[in-house]
């Protein structure tokens, strides 16, 4: 059985006014378990009570009722910090620093030598692509700039447990893959990663499991693969497949009482950005664009039946 | 007998037979009752040790107490009507109505009444203080069930514990009579044992929070480590640097006015000039830097949590107490930084302002003796030393001054002159031409101001070695009167009656030593006297002077209240006596006094020797219906001279010791206040401690005239003076009523305020006097005492808090 990293049981939080009085129950008696080594994500709108999560779990906010332990450990102590890393939702970072000073700056917060903390500030700043502008103070960063640098802060003490508040706000597509590349890469480590977002399409790609939140209220728990599996509509995918065959597969499907719905799969707008980006950096200069996109036709590369 | 059981020496103790108990329970009740009324305790290190832990106590306990019932409040565990809420309303009203009627009753609205022999007053006011207290502790019971820990029950057990123990104290001090032991003291009851013991049951219940908050706090300062203060300390830095441009603002700022200040400082009188300019540069310094540390230290720390910064950094495993104690850290070492740098410019100015005056006055009177000008001479020459004694560190050794009235009466102060008075020092007067003397005491002496009853004493011995150093003439025959003198008490000890054989034997022993030692200080002393007469009678008068000790120099600074113009140009005389009554030798001069000068007076060491650190020193007004007038501080031994520029920085160090304290506000304040409140809350806190501390200190002893705030008020709007008494009409009586309510809360404030005058030695610097290491650590120590407690209530508001909130 693998151990349990993150344990909340009936975790609720009420914000109050000045005089005590209840203004908002911003969750409501959560129950969830995270194991060492998975990608949790948790999902919901605005307001669903995602950051209060993890602002709980972190021991920023005390819990109304309920307790959350990370590592088995109440999230008041401090100790517990030791394997944590955290990137917020926006860069709280100190903007009269440099990306080499914030780094040491935390980097010193954790027990490491200073030939270590040197090292690992080096590696990080080269791993977010930051050497560069590595003596620039943040204030002149980019918002893009600004998070890969909040994401090396997070990283700087080799956590066991990462927490990442909406982790691919305000980066662009390649900046996003990039950020999921990592996440995975921290996964094969043996890492935790615990991230919020309401992002759907990046989370399915990289969550293993998920919670989705609503109004403060557990709606979902589960692996993503389970919850998004349509287990009523079977699948079949077939490249260069000639139009008398779609006729043959329709009359099976029909044959059987179903119902076949062909036509042809479409990519994602981020893998299409992608490819462009890549293609560009390969080919510079005005990219053709496809006769079928100009005009309207659509060339017939596969089909699809489900 | 351990130490412990030692009964401390109280004020009610001295000279005061002992009370009939057993000396085990006496010794624990008077530990007992000087821990709970520490203002009992002789002034000096556990005096201001006790009093501190008291205080602190006391805070400790109503914010301990107040957060209980905050959260009872909050979580709705009280004020929803139950029961003992209206016991709570009833102490709401019941507290003003108690001040109101008795209000009425001074002001004769209506008659005192009593019931049952205890006045109206007191009746209401115990009936509301015991539903209040009530209130409270079912606040507190019901909250601390479900929030608190274990420790937390704990301490609501030693609070009824030391609830007891206080009113137990106070009943068996009356049962023991120990309150009859003041002399003059009304007979106590046990009601008043019992209305005494309930005070010091409040201390003792601020000593129970006080350990609570010591147990939380012993964990969190061994996890405290260097590394990560050093980081917060060096973000701070850079922040101050970087964001605020702090250090370069203060810096050009003092660069601007003391390229211009030359031009508008110009001295009453040249002797002033050095006083005049380390006093300005000195206030400069201090006004900059405090102004900087107002300014930054309150904001930090609320911008970070406004920012949403503090989350990247309470996230790591910092403390909470590293957040405040680096910041603190940073912000001193830019303070330490800034130090550094005004007392070398400003040592450098002066050296080219004041020290270049000096030789320049130097140079006239040169010039002016070798032209033959010796009036002039001798003008320019005492000009110039005068200004060199304040550009130097001298070292004061300072008697205890008391005075004989024009018939020869002993009292602590002299004549009232009606001149405006200094009340850190009072000065008073003597009458020329009568038996009226001002006498400095050495030794072992009374405190004038003790009662003569009841005398406390002080020790204003003169450590003679310092003037008479051991290889001179009157340094050995000092020590070989010394030696006579512990021989001569040595054997006045043996020959009285009860001395025990081990005793006698341990005396037998330590005068045979003690004679030894003396046969070779009398052949010292007799071959350095041979040797120094053979080089006088030589003519080799300088060899001779160094066998002797340098010249015993007394400095006074008198000034003179005159009742008549005198005859124009011709001085007050003074004569001055110098008794050492040791050996019986004496030394008598008269001077003219010389006003705002320092007068001085160069004697032989001789009247030193044998004198055993006792010396009395006579001051009489020779002049007819002249009044000399003078403070314990105006006449002194000159024991030497030290270095200005060091005596400089130790003032700025004092400055230094201010921004400290100043900081432990700043960054206490913004651990729960926005950034304006606690920039607010700041400089409200030093204007408090540095202008209007004697105000705060007037208002704990109600010496305030004319009445509080609202009192006040009444007289602004009706142009009444601050004599005069008000007409008891119905405002008058309302606005008593809210002054006697407002006035305790706010005279508290003088325990919570620190003491910012205190710190500031930079007067004592700029009147050319060294400011001793013992002062230094005493203000060291003062500064701590204000700083750490604002510090650990910022930890632990900070540790409360939902930064995220």
């Amino acid at each position: 059985m693998s151990e349990v990293v993150i344990e909340t049981r009936n975790l609720t939080k009420v914000y109050r006014d000045f005089w005590g009085r209840p203004k908002v129950q911003a969750l409501k008696a959560l129950d969830l378990q995270v194991q060492r080594g998975e990608i949790f994500g948790v999902l919901g709108p605005n307001g669903s009570g995602k950051t209060t999560t993890i602002k709980l779990l972190l021991g920023l906010l005390f819990p109304t009722e309920g307790e959350a332990r990370i590592f088995n450990e109440p999230t008041t102590n401090v100790s517990k910090n030791e394997r944590i890393g955290y990137l917020p939702e926006e860069t709280y970072l100190y903007k009269f620093l440099n990306a080499e000073e914030t780094l040491q700056f935390y980097g010193r917060l954790f027990k490491m030598s200073s030939t270590e903390r040197n090292r690992r500030v080096g590696q990080l700043i080269d791993m977010v692509g930051l050497s560069a502008a590595k003596h620039r103070q943040l204030r002149e960063y980019s918002k893009g700039m600004q998070r890969r640098i909040g994401l090396a802060q997070a990283l700087i003490n080799n956590p066991e447990l990462i927490l990442l508040d909406e982790p691919t706000s305000g980066l662009d597509p390649i900046g996003t893959a990039e950020i999921k590349e990592l996440i995975r890469e921290l996964r094969e480590q043996g890492k935790t990663v615990v991230l919020s977002g309401h992002l759907l399409a990046d989370m399915q790609d990289i969550c293993d499991r998920i919670a989705i939140l609503h109004r403060g209220e557990l709606k979902e728990l589960g692996k993503v693969s389970d919850l998004l599996t349509v287990q009523d509509v079977t699948q079949i995918r077939a490249k260069n497949l000639p139009p008398q065959a779609l006729e043959e597969i329709r009359a099976v499907v029909a044959r059987h009482g179903g119902e076949a719905v062909v036509d042809h799969p479409t990519t994602t707008l981020e893998e299409l950005f992608l490819r462009i980006v890549r293609e560009s950096e390969l080919h510079p200069g005005r990219r053709k664009v496809a006769a079928h996109l100009e005009g309207g036709a659509e060339p017939a590369e596969a089909g699809s039946a489900s | 007998m351990p130490a412990f059981l030692i009964p401390p020496l109280l004020w009610a103790q001295a000279a005061t037979p002992p009370p009939p108990a057993s000396p085990a329970v006496r010794n624990a009740l008077l530990w007992l009752y000087l821990a709970g009324d520490t203002s009992l305790a002789i002034p000096g290190l556990i005096g201001a040790l006790l009093t501190w832990a008291k205080i602190i106590g006391l805070v400790a306990l109503v914010g301990w107490v107040g957060s209980w019932v905050a959260t009872a409040v909050k979580e709705r565990y009280v004020g929803v009507g139950r029961w003992y809420d209206y016991l709570g309303l009833l102490a709401l009203v019941l507290i003003p109505l108690t001040v109101f009627v008795q209000v009425m009753q001074t002001e004769k609205w209506i008659r005192a009444v009593s019931i049952a022999g205890t006045p109206l007053a007191s009746l209401m006011g115990y009936v509301a203080v015991v539903s209040l207290a009530i209130w409270a502790l079912v606040g507190v019971w019901k909250t601390i069930g479900p929030f608190g820990r274990p420790a937390d029950k704990l301490v609501l057990v030693g609070l009824g514990l030391a609830l007891a123990l206080g009113a137990g104290v106070g009943v068996a001090m009356v049962q023991l009579g120990l309150f009859t032991q003041i002399p003059g003291a009304p007979e106590a009851t046990w009601r008043d044992g019992v209305v005494y013991g309930a005070r010091l049951a409040v201390t003792y219940m601020g000593y129970v929070v006080l350990a609570r908050i010591l147990s939380l706090l012993v964990g969190e300062l061994f996890s405290v480590r260097a590394r990560r203060l050093y980081a917060i300390a060096r973000v701070t830095l850079y922040e101050s640097n970087r964001k605020m441009w702090a250090p370069w603002v203060v810096l050009i700022v003092f660069g601007m006015v003391l390229a211009f200040t030359h031009w508008f400082l110009q001295p009453p009188r040249a002797a002033e000039m050095g006083r005049l300019y380390v006093g300005t540069l000195t206030l400069l310094c201090s006004l900059l830097l405090t102004a900087m540390v107002t300014i930054l230290t309150p904001i930090s720390l609320p911008t970070d949590i406004q920012q949403q910064t503090i989350y990247t950094v309470v996230t790591k495993p910092v403390r909470r107490l590293e957040v405040i104690w680096g910041r603190m850290l940073g912000y001193m070492a830019l303070v330490t930084v800034l130090v550094a740098l005004f007392g070398g410019i400003s040592l450098a100015y002066l050296w080219r302002t004041v020290m270049g005056e000096i030789t320049r006055i130097e140079a006239l009177a040169e010039k002016a003796k070798a032209d033959g000008r010796e009036r002039e001479a001798n003008q320019y020459s005492e000009q110039a030393e005068q200004l060199r004694s304040r550009m130097a560190a001298r070292v004061p050794v300072k008697g205890s001054l008391s005075f004989l009235d024009s018939k020869g009466d002993p009292h602590a102060m002299g004549i009232d002159v009606g001149q405006e008075q200094s009340m850190k020092e009072p000065r008073s007067h003597i009458e020329g031409a009568t038996a009226g003397a001002a006498i400095w005491r050495y030794g072992i002496v009374p405190d004038p101001f003790s009662p003569p009853n009841r005398p406390v004493m002080i020790d204003r011995r003169i450590d003679v070695a310092q003037f008479l150093p051991a290889g001179t003439v009157e340094g050995e025959q000092n020590r070989m009167l010394e030696v006579q003198a512990q021989i001569a008490a040595a054997e006045q000890e043996k020959s009285q009656q009860g001395v025990t054989p081990a005793r006698a034997s341990q005396l037998d022993a330590a005068i045979a030593r003690q004679k030894a030692d003396l046969d070779k200080a009398k052949a010292s002393y007799e071959s350095l006297a041979a040797r120094a007469d053979e080089l006088a009678a030589a003519g080799k008068e300088d060899e001779a002077a160094a066998l002797h000790a340098p010249p015993l120099k007394i400095e006074m600074t008198f000034n003179i209240y005159r009742t008549t113009k005198g005859e124009v140009g011709k001085p007050v005389y003074a004569d001055i006596e110098i008794s050492n009554n040791a050996v019986g030798s004496k030394f008598q001069d008269v001077f003219p006094v010389r006003e705002y000068y320092t007068n001085r007076l160069i004697v032989k060491p001789d009247v030193l020797v044998g004198c055993l650190g006792s010396l009395r020193i006579d001051v009489r007004c020779m002049s007819p219906t002249q009044y000399l007038g003078m403070a314990e501080s105006d006449l002194y031994l000159l024991a030497e001279n030290g270095d200005f520029g060091w005596n400089y920085m130790k003032g700025l160090f004092g400055i230094w010791l201010q921004a400290m304290v100043l900081t432990a506000i700043g960054v206490f304040a913004g651990t729960f206040l926005s950034w304006p409140v606690a920039l607010l809350t700041t400089i409200a806190f030093f204007i408090a401690g540095q202008l209007a501390f004697g105000f705060l200190i007037d208002f704990t002893r109600q010496a305030v005239l004319g009445g509080g705030p609202f009192e006040s008020l009444i007289r602004l709007v009706t142009h009444d003076n601050q004599m005069s008494e008000l007409a008891p009409t119905a405002g008058v009586v309302v606005a008593k009523t809210l002054d006697s309510l407002v006035m305790p809360i706010m005279s508290m404030l003088v325990y919570i305020v620190p003491n910012f005058q205190v710190l500031d030695v930079t007067n004592t610097v700029a009147d050319g006097f060294a400011v001793d290491w013992r002062h230094m650590l005493g203000n060291t120590l003062l500064a701590f005492a204000y700083a750490l407690p604002f510090s650990f209530a910022g930890y632990f508001i900070l540790k409360n808090r939902e930064v995220a909130a």
